[in-house]
């Protein structure tokens, strides 16, 4: 009987590994394990034995019956594991085809150079602030310094509405009205739309500055710099160097020219830096002390520092823009470039 | 300012090489834009000497020459142009030169005759423009030496930026003074001395000066026995590369000293006046003058002329009068060096769209204390050039009161400012060498003099700049102002701005930016009220002219120009100010920030798994829906915009006050943009509601009860608005009906022509289990609601 129970025991693990389904399997289990089970039929015999061998017999058919049980399951997971990878490749896609498009708009590049500079100087503690773009002469030139018959408004063509009333030409007069209405300390960035009657590949009648103004007890020209070179690492990158030539603007006094290492060649020289390795970017300077009494401020007692950046010159140089007229136009083949 | 490297070493050692000076001006703030050869290349050029010519055998235009060139040796050189003739003295491309245009001399043979060279013009040499014929040299150079040696054409020129405060840099000795800054050396003034006649200039002429605000000082000096002629190459060449044209030697020194100097003169032939005297005056009525380019000009009454007894001979600090100019009959010179109101002469060079090398000196205010030296220099020249006999003394008429400014300058102020502090000894030596008269008044402060030239220095902070300036800004140290209190912020409307903007994006449209000003007639392009909108005096082009009332047109040239580009969908957004102001403008306009959007073209882009359709009105309303908050109280009505299609368009009223409008632009206004289909558009008054955008939303308890569903659909008149179902419905079905959703809406197959079917879903809400009689109770209630007032027939 032991025999005949080992035969069953071979022949049962053999039918289940060759079951193809878990169909068969079933039919491997009820053949096999069944009420009407080969092994079963094994147990049903086992009162022929002696008394003393069948509660031996009996462990052993059982053990039997667990292998079987163990295989019978380890089987199935198999053949499902099997059936179902046949089922998901059935259902295999085209993963190369694109997917279902969702469109996202665009910021105007003047918007985010605009974005990026308020971010770097919010973080410095500066207060955004705005002022009219149709503006007095008085704010416009006068109080900055310029007054009638000044060669210096000869450097702008300014558009007039009447004698007194003007398109703004620079950012600078909004200095002029924070500073009318408040009291040092001052920290401010004034973006905005200026305008000049100039139409060109780089010059277009209107465009956007950004004007800076810092007025405080003991403020410096080093100050000043640092400001500008923590403005062009992060603006441009860590690397950017900055280095200062004297200029002439009639409401700063020093005054200079900002130039940043070339974003293109990194200063070795090439066509975007006319191979000078520099590319101005902004002018600035200490805050004449004529602007500052004319503002009821006491020159000896605090002094400032302002500078003025050119947003479209920011905006061309960082996205390699070569027409400032593109930035106007609107073309979505343009505007949808500045995504991210 | 053309700065001749060579010519500046008159003036000043330069320890450096051109382009070391250009880098070291450019740092102290006079910016060198470029730097350029005097002239190319000019190996195997030589001076030669024409000793024969004769006529060509075969061809009429050619000459044969016989040409010396010295060591070289005698050479034979066929000529073409007509200006060749034996004892000139030329510039001669011996064979193996390679000349700037590329052209390679070469032994040729020209219709039988052996050339060995070519005779050159200016322009082959690459000197100036001129080829009308070869270039005659003086006859004082030598003969054999190459012609860039003769010439001194081995020479680099500057070009210099000068900034408008700084007339004294417009001129060869004020770049020089500039230069010793740098180098730490001293400036050479140029010789201005001259043997006199015994006899005094006031018994030959006199100056009457009746405009004595429009000029300050007038210095003249009389000049007889002059001989004209050609003056010396060198001085030439020097006028060349300053790129003045060389005339004769008179007229070339006054070009001279000008560029020396910054200060411009004016040579009157003496003999040509009329009483052989002159007066500063303005123009009268209706005189005109023809000036020395051959034009006649018509002159206003605040114009500042130089006259004779009879008339005008000159427009002060301009251009002189062709009929008193230098010629080669002259022999009688009335020498100018005169100071004219800087403002007077820009305006009549403006008016007259005349302008000048001496006027582009004037108009930015020179020093009046220069005439003197000016005047001297020159004679000095004249004597020694054109063989000049000078009258003792000049005529020096002035309105000038003494001006002495003397500036204290402390050195806690320098360090107070620049944040750095500048050794004693630099800033004396800086402030000497640029011209400042330096005493110690203190241990720490300085009296400081200014010189006359520098009248853009006036107070501490312009000497200041001096020194920082001279001294190299590149020595500032980097630092930051202290941390201050303050933190940084932006006004609410900026803030509502860049959240705006961040909420379009994130629907799909892109943002635009378009001109602040457009057409005139952009209102009634719109179908607006011509509501007449401010104008710039001077504009630039008849499209940019006038200040927008609206965000529209400039969105609809965005739509018209993608369109004509092939674009198949346009969705944009622009943010920015419109302006109103009361005509005549009195005071300053307001300006308002409006939102304008604009669909046009395809709803979604070309993609495989999307329907393609066009955008419509709903696109539209979607938007709006999604960027205008949903937790305030906002009002959607029918709108009668004229721009917009009568039946498909709409309002948005918050706090009573119609804040936006929207819909499909009208065909009409789609037609003037020049824009193929339809166009829908909005735009919003952000000014008017910028709280509503800063509205804090209030969180309610989520339910705990599972919610009813029940859907209805109900056929009524096509013409009935939907929205007055829902409110209907919201108003029947009480406080359990928490909302109702249209989810379809459709007309045509079985729903009987002119009604249309619409599908609504009703969610019931209670803070406990709802049960279904009571429901229906409510459902039962809301459609007979929507059946007598809407006559609507339940589906
Ligand atoms: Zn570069």
């Amino acid at each position: 009987m032991q025999k005949q129970a080992a035969e069953i025991r071979a022949a049962a693990l053999e039918a289940c590994a060759q079951a193809a389904s878990v169909q068969e399997l079933n039919e491997v289990r009820v053949k096999f394990l069944g009420r009407k089970g080969q092994l079963t039929q094994v147990l049903r015999g086992m009162g022929k034995l002696d008394p003393e061998e069948r509660p031996r017999f009996g462990k052993l058919v059982n053990e039997i019956r667990d292998e079987i049980e163990a295989a019978l399951t380890e089987r199935e997971k198999e053949l499902f594991a099997q059936e179902e990878e046949r089922r998901l490749m059935a259902e295999e896609l085209d993963i190369s085809l694109p997917g279902r498009k969702r469109v996202r708009g665009t910021m105007h590049p003047v918007t985010r150079i605009i974005n990026e500079t308020k971010g770097i100087f919010l973080q410095m503690g500066y207060q955004i602030v705005e002022g009219p773009e149709v503006e007095l002469d008085y704010y416009n030139f006068e109080a900055l310094n310029v007054p009638a018959d000044h060669p210096a408004r000869d450097m702008q063509d300014t558009f007039f509405f009447t004698g007194e009333l003007l398109l703004r030409s620079q950012t600078s007069p909004v200095q002029i009205r924070v500073m009318e209405k408040q009291d040092p300390p001052v920290r401010i960035l004034a973006p905005g739309k200026v305008y000049r009657a100039d139409y060109d590949v780089t010059h277009s009648p209107m465009f956007h500055q950004i004007e800076g103004l810092v007025v405080d007890k003991g403020i410096t020209f080093a100050h000043l710099k640092g400001t500008l070179q923590l403005f062009a690492e992060r603006m441009f990158g860590s690397e950017t160097k900055i280095r200062l030539r004297p200029s002439y603007f009639p409401f700063t006094e020093p005054s200079a020219e900002v130039d940043v290492s070339c974003i293109i060649c990194g200063g070795s020289g090439c066509r975007v830096c006319s191979d000078t390795g520099w590319l101005e970017i902004l002018g600035c300077g200490m805050v004449d002390p004529r602007v500052l009494e004319k503002v009821g401020y006491d020159p000896d007692e605090v002094s400032g520092f302002a500078f003025g950046v050119g947003v479209e010159r920011l905006a061309m140089l960082k996205y390699g823009i070569n027409d400032i007229r593109l930035l106007f136009e609107n073309d979505v083949r343009f505007l949808e470039q500045f995504t991210g | 300012m053309l700065v001749s490297y060579k010519w500046l070493q008159d003036y000043v050692d330069i320890p450096w090489t051109p382009e070391e000076l250009a880098d070291r001006l450019t740092m102290a703030g006079l910016e060198v834009e470029g730097l350029k050869p005097l002239a190319p290349d000019l190996d195997g050029v030589f001076v030669g000497y024409v000793e024969e010519t004769v006529p060509h055998p075969e061809a009429d235009r050619l000459t044969v020459c016989t040409v010396d060139v010295g060591e070289k040796g005698g050479y034979s050189i066929v000529c073409g142009a007509p200006n060749v003739a034996a004892g000139q003295t030329v510039a001669v491309a011996l064979p193996g030169a390679v000349l700037p245009g590329g052209m390679e001399i070469a032994t040729v043979e020209l219709r039988g005759v052996v050339s060995q060279g070519m005779i050159c013009s200016e322009s082959e040499l690459g000197i100036s423009e001129d080829h009308a014929g070869i270039w005659v040299l003086p006859s004082d150079l030598k003969v054999g030496e190459p012609l860039v040696t003769a010439l001194d054409l081995d020479d680099v020129i500057l070009d210099v930026s000068v900034y408008a405060n700084r007339p004294d840099c417009m001129s060869m000795i004020g770049i020089a003074r500039e230069v010793a800054a740098l180098t730490g050396g001293s400036l050479r003034l140029p010789s201005v001395t001259y043997e006199v006649l015994p006899v005094s200039l006031t018994e030959k002429t006199s100056i009457t000066v009746e405009s004595p605000e429009l000029c300050p000082r007038y210095t003249a000096a009389l000049l007889d026995g002059i001989e004209i002629g050609p003056s010396p190459i060198w001085m030439q060449m020097r006028l060349r590369a300053a790129g003045m044209r060389p005339i004769n030697n008179v007229v070339d020194i006054t070009n001279y000293v000008m560029l020396e100097t910054g200060q411009p003169l004016h040579a009157f032939d003496y003999d040509q006046l009329a009483e052989n005297r002159l007066v500063v005056r303005t123009a009268k009525p209706k005189e005109a003058i023809v000036t020395l380019d051959g034009e006649k000009r018509e002159l206003t009454e605040d114009m500042l002329l130089i006259c004779d007894a009879q008339g005008p001979k000159c427009i002060a600090g301009i251009m002189g009068g062709l009929d008193s100019e230098v010629t080669e009959r002259t022999k009688t010179v009335l020498l100018e060096t005169a100071n004219f109101a800087a403002w007077s002469v820009r305006r009549t060079s403006r008016t007259l769209g005349l302008s000048s090398e001496s006027s582009a000196r004037f108009e930015k205010g020179i020093d009046p204390y220069g005439t003197l030296f000016a005047s001297e220099r020159a004679a000095h020249l004249l004597q020694q050039l054109a063989k000049a006999e000078v009258y003792s003394g000049h005529i020096d008429v002035s309105a000038l009161a003494e001006k002495d400014v003397v500036i204290d300058l402390r050195l806690e102020q320098v360090e107070r400012l620049l944040g750095i502090t500048v050794p004693v000894q630099e800033i004396e030596r800086i402030l000497t060498v640029l011209g400042f008269g330096v005493v110690k008044a203190e241990e720490t402060v300085w009296q400081v003099r200014v010189p006359t030239h520098r009248g853009d220095v006036e107070l501490e902070a312009d000497l200041i700049e001096e020194i920082i300036r001279i001294w190299g800004l590149d020595k500032l140290p980097s630092e930051l102002p202290a941390d201050t209190a303050q933190s940084g912020g932006q006004s609410v409307r900026q803030d509502v701005m860049d959240s705006l903007r961040e909420k379009l994006m994130g629907v799909g449209l892109s943002e635009a930016l378009s001109y602040s000003f457009g057409r005139a007639d952009n209102n009634d392009r719109l179908l607006r009220p011509s509501e007449p909108m401010l104008q710039l005096q001077n504009p630039i082009s008849e499209d940019l002219v006038a200040m927008r009332h609206s965000l529209l047109p400039g969105l609809l040239n965005a739509v018209g120009l993608n369109a004509s580009r092939q674009q198949a969908r346009v969705a944009l957004f622009e943010l920015g100010a419109v302006y109103f102001g009361e005509l005549p403008l009195k005071e300053q306009p307001r300006e308002e920030f409006h939102l304008g959007i604009v669909l046009w073209g395809q709803r979604h882009p070309l993609n495989w798994a999307l329907e393609q359709a066009e955008f419509d009105f709903y696109d539209l309303k979607g938007i709006l829906e999604a960027i205008l908050p949903a937790c305030v109280e906002l009002r959607w009505g029918k709108g009668s915009n004229p721009s917009l299609h009568p039946g498909r368009q709409g309002t948005v009223e918050y706090q009573g006050r119609e804040i936006a409008y929207y819909g499909e632009v009208h065909p009409a206004v789609v037609r003037n943009f020049r824009i193929p289909g339809r166009v829908y558009a909005a735009e919003i008054k952000l000014e008017d509601c910028l709280d509503l955008f800063r509205t804090v939303p209030v969180f309610s308890e989520l339910p705990k009860y599972p919610a009813v569903e029940r859907d209805l659909a109900v056929v009524v008149d096509e013409k009935q608005p939907v929205g007055e179902l829902i409110s209907s419905l919201q108003e029947l079905g009480g406080e359990l009906l928490r909302s109702v959703t249209v989810f379809d809406v459709y007309a045509g197959g079985s729903i009987p022509a002119g009604k249309k079917s619409v599908a609504l879903s009703c969610r019931f809400q209670a803070d406990r289990t709802l049960v279904d009689e009571e429901v229906k109770e409510i459902m039962d209630r809301c459609l007979a609601g929507l059946e007598s007032r809407f006559g609507a027939r339940i589906r």
